[in-house]
């Protein structure tokens, strides 16, 4: 399985008043086409700054992208493009939605035009025929009375229907991969399933890859082939999703798995993971996790690099080579 | 729960806003809580769950007299709650507290947070000075803030930090109840349980009385005794915590519950999904406010001409639907 899109030591620090926050810090991946990998963690672990890498969408400053990263879609460097290249990658390559649907379209452009020149931004197509392209992507993604909906703005659509118009936009140059950072968080559950019944079926109907970004763990259970668990601005895990819940190697993962209120099994409290996650600027040496690790020991003042804990499954973790943990 | 003595008691409460609608500014009501009747028990912690736009904040601020309601009574502990006034209502105010989602929206980003907590104190003239300043320091370690945040500015905390703070503002005053609008939903998994946890212990040590909102109902699970379901302002199911999340029986419910993600790839649950958005509260639908959306296979011309009445559908469970 060759990978469509290989993301290579990516690094990202942004200047702040505080010093380098270095938000994400040599973060690895490989999608193949037509996977889903959910990109997993709590807020601040690097997880939209990482999206954001992988489309050349960081200012810079105040972010500055390593030169030593790489992201090779379809084995070209995208951080390499610019122009022509760049922007054809962005539309019939990849394509990302973002959490807050309001705030990534344009208030005062009705949903037609936005999605004809997001159209005619990738493709030489006459005016007409990207407007009969945007029709047919909101019949696609469910819009009710399609052609009627082109002419209507944000404002007077509910968050579930800009989601899906938002979607509409991203999908209307066919990508290969999408990209979508919280596609749901901001959604009532009820719609939440409505829009994660849709990027299920348009996975399907498109054959594209998928990276989701999620703090949802339950979410990622129904959707991904593989979970990739971010924290401090670095995958601590990574497995097939049977895997991970089966079988996870962190105890971040595992934290974050009993941590997670849930409506199968008992209705017991569940223990939280003490402190909270880091600012960018102050990652603990070592293991960036040893400050709210339950095993730490003293191997853990040395950061563990991702360990192979199982075929598929790695582990940022030195419990991977030494299972019991500090020697009694 | 054994001792079910209604401690606090809402009526048939309804609140509308008027809003401007259309050319001319002409104001129409929105329907935000109708006609909501519940009852909870001293110690007890009653779970409102609902989606956003449901009335959950406003029947919230209305418990608490931050809103007015156009109908219906409130009793708290006996006492007609709408009716207070001056002194007495300031004595109210003493007893039940409200908590909100987010402090950052409700702490003063200038005020260092060992003030916010003591602010409530010096208003309700409980103490000053030293006293005040012991007083303050006990809330801190009762919410397991560390002393040395007193002097931090509330961005200088993290969201979990902020929101013991809330917790210790509203605690300042003695309360026996806090109504606690969505108190977790902004706070990270790890970081929610931790929140969850202080909830628990401060019910349990101060014998505390919860209404606690929340639209994420595996919490809801963990912490209520009962809950009560709102859908376009109206409470549509209504019972003992683990018969309404175990055996719901409005279909609202039904699908609420299994649209919630499950965390393990071994018991992916048969998703119910709803069409479309719930219908605007400035014209909700006749009959069944949930009969648009509504997937129950029996669902008919009564559904859409007649209101279901809240009938008991299994012993002190309540739903408002025709055919549940
Ligand atoms: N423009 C920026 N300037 C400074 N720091 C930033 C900027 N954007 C993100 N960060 C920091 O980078 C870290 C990772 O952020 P982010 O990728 O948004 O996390 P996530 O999406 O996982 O919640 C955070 O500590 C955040 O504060
Ligand atoms: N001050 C107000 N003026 C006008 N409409 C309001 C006001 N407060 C709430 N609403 C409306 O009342 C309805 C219920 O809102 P709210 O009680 O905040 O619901 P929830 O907390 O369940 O999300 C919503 O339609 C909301 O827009
Ligand atoms: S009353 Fe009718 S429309 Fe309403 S929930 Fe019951 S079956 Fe559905
Ligand atoms: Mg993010
Ligand atoms: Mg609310």
């Amino acid at each position: 399985m060759t990978a469509l899109l290989e993301v290579r030591d990516l690094r990202v620090t942004f200047r702040t008043a505080d010093g380098p926050a270095r938000a994400v810090d040599g973060v690895s991946f490989a999608l193949a086409a037509g996977e889903t990998l959910a990109l997993v963690g709590e807020s601040g672990s690097g997880k939209t700054v990482t999206a954001l890498a992988l489309l050349r969408l960081l200012a810079e400053p105040p972010a500055d992208v390593d030169p030593a990263s790489r992201v090779l879609f379809e084995g070209r460097d995208v951080l390499q493009l610019d122009g022509e290249a760049l922007r054809r990658v962005r539309g019939a390559g990849m394509a990302m939605v973002f959490q807050e649907p309001m705030t990534s379209l344009n208030p005062v452009l009705s949903i037609g035009l936005q999605i004809t020149e997001t159209v005619q931004a990738h493709e030489r197509v006459t005016r007409r025929g990207a407007r009969d392209r945007a029709a047919d992507m909101l019949a696609l993604v469910g819009l009710p009375d399609p052609r009627a909906a082109l002419g209507r703005y944000p404002h007077e659509l509910s968050g579930g229907m800009r989601q899906r118009v938002l979607l509409a936009m991203a999908l209307v140059c066919r990508p290969r991969v999408l990209i979508a950072d919280e596609p749901t968080t901001a959604l009532d559950v009820t719609v939440q399933a409505q829009i994660l019944e849709l990027l299920a079926e348009l996975r399907e109907r498109l054959g594209m890859a998928m990276l989701l970004i999620t703090h949802n763990l339950g979410i990622a259970a129904g959707i991904a082939d593989r979970i990739a668990v971010m924290y401090g601005g670095q995958l601590v895990e990574t497995a097939s999703r049977q895997t991970l819940f089966r079988e996870p190697r962190h105890p971040y993962t595992l934290g974050l798995l009993r941590a997670a209120p849930r409506l199968d099994g008992p209705a017991a409290p569940t223990p939280a993971i003490p402190g909270a996650v880091p600012p960018a600027t102050a990652w603990p040496t070592g293991c960036r996790f040893r400050p709210r690790c339950p095993h730490a020991w003293a191997r853990c003042e040395t950061a563990p690099p991702l360990l192979e804990a199982a075929t598929a499954q790695q582990a940022r973790c030195w419990l991977v080579e030494q299972p019991g943990g500090a020697p009694a | 729960m054994s001792d079910r003595t209604p401690w606090l008691v809402v009526e048939r409460l309804r609140k509308t806003f008027p809003v401007a609608r259309g050319m001319f500014g002409r104001r129409v009501p929105l329907y935000a809580v109708t006609d909501v009747s519940l009852a909870v028990a001293r110690g007890e912690t009653l779970g409102l769950v609902g989606e956003s736009g449901s009335g959950k904040t406003t029947l919230a601020r209305c418990l608490v007299r931050l809103e007015t309601p156009d109908a219906g009574r409130i009793v708290y502990d006996g006492t007609d709650v709408l009716a207070l006034g001056g002194a007495a209502l300031r004595a109210f105010r003493r007893r039940v507290q409200i908590v909100f989602q987010d402090p950052y929206g409700s702490l003063n980003p200038r005020l260092r947070v060992g003030a916010a907590v003591r602010e409530p104190l010096e208003i309700h003239r409980l103490a000053r000075g030293q006293e005040a300043h012991d007083r303050v320091a006990a809330l801190f370690a009762e919410v397991g803030l560390d002393p040395a945040y007193r002097d931090r500015f509330p961005h200088e905390l993290s969201g979990g930090q902020r929101q013991r703070v809330g917790i210790a503002r509203a605690l300042a005053v003695g309360p026996e109840c806090l109504v606690l609008d969505e108190p977790v939903s902004a706070l990270d998994v790890s970081v929610q349980a931790q929140v969850l946890a202080l909830l628990r212990d401060l019910q349990r040590h101060r014998g505390l009385t919860y209404v606690f909102i929340a639209h994420d109902l595996a919490v809801v699970r963990q912490m209520a005794t009962r809950v009560a379901v709102m859908y376009l302002g109206r409470i549509v199911e209504e019972g003992p915590a683990d018969a309404v999340l175990a055996t719901p029986r409005h279909p609202y419910t039904v699908a609420l519950l299994s649209a919630v993600p499950v965390p393990d790839p071994a018991t992916q649950r048969r998703r119910i999904v709803l069409p479309g958005d719930p219908p605007s509260p400035l014209a909700p639908p006749p009959g069944c406010p949930f009969h648009p959306r509504c997937p129950h296979p029996q669902k008919d011309d009564r559904c859409r001409q007649e209101l279901p009445a809240l009938d008991e559908k299994a012993p002190d469970q309540r739903a408002r639907c025709h055919y549940a």
